[in-house]
């Protein structure tokens, strides 16, 4: 209950800090802070005994959007770049 | 029993991570597209920042209370697990009753999901979480008549530990939502 508690304040602080102060650095630690305080006091994670399987998993689940995100990004930014820009918009 | 309990767990646990890679692609399909606006309205124009703060206060308040549900159902307190997950469930329709709601305010406006690249990504993302929630509401009507049929079995526990998991994603997924999606555009 405590533990639960606890987890529901920071995240509900985390989110009201976000909405207030909205800056890039800003919000981009309070979502990564809000994620590990959610995993750690509502999912539990890391606090079971060993083998850790959960906690290996999510770290390769975590590898691959790390590479899917990232990797998009990378390349599409690229692509954009190599395309001559188009300002003629069909717009009706 | 509690190893057979595990591995279900285990096994929940891989389908949540999976469903995890799957909103990272529609992330990344939106960090792209972002921009591509046709010429028509960016996210600034058309998205009420305090609405999406409700929104969130309503899912994560919902969050907490499907773990007060499990915490209730360990303690073998029925009446107590049926309330918890009556709260999350009303909580969670609200949420989906506002998304709703604001996606038939956009349409109605002419930005739908036709409009832009960009508004297609959107709503993709967006809706693909509502859905994910819808799912859910639907998988804890169902659990909420087992518990009350069957009471607090082992099984029913399970299922439960299962549901308060795919619940807690959700709600992690949502933070994404909200900070990368709107106020992302607000800055």
């Amino acid at each position: 209950m405590k533990f639960y508690t606890i987890g529901f304040a920071l995240s509900l602080l985390l989110t009201m800090a976000a909405f207030l102060f909205i800056q890039i650095h800003f919000i981009i630690i309070c979502a990564i802070l809000q994620i590990f305080v959610q995993l750690f006091f509502f999912l539990h994670v890391g606090r079971k005994e060993k083998p850790r399987w959960n906690l290996t998993v999510l770290v390769f689940a975590c590898i691959i959007v790390g590479i899917l995100v990232g990797g998009t990004l990378w390349i599409m930014g690229n692509v954009q770049h190599n395309t001559m820009p188009q300002n003629t918009y069909l717009n009706d | 029993m509690k190893e057979e309990s595990d591995k279900v767990t285990f096994g929940f646990w891989l389908y949540i991570m999976s469903d995890c890679v799957l909103f990272a692609a529609l992330f990344a399909a939106y960090a792209v597209l972002n921009g591509q606006t046709y010429g028509g309205f960016t996210l600034q124009d058309i998205a009420s920042l305090p609405y999406v703060l409700v929104e969130t206060l309503l899912l994560l308040t919902s969050s907490f209370t499907v773990g007060l549900a499990l915490l209730a159902a360990h303690y073998n307190k029925k009446q107590l697990t049926l309330l918890a997950l009556a709260a999350t469930l009303v909580l969670g329709l609200s949420f989906l009753g506002m998304e709703l709601s604001e996606f038939s305010h956009l349409i109605a406006q002419g930005h739908s999901w036709r409009q832009s690249a960009f508004l297609t990504s959107f709503f993709t993302l967006v809706g693909t979480h509502g859905l994910h929630v819808l799912l859910g509401s639907v998988w804890m009507l169902v659990l909420t008549a087992h518990i009350v049929i069957r009471g607090l079995t082992v099984g029913s526990i399970r299922k439960l530990l299962c549901l308060s998991l795919f619940w807690h994603f959700l709600d992690i997924v949502w933070v994404c939502i909200f900070t990368f999606v709107y106020l992302w555009s607000a800055l």
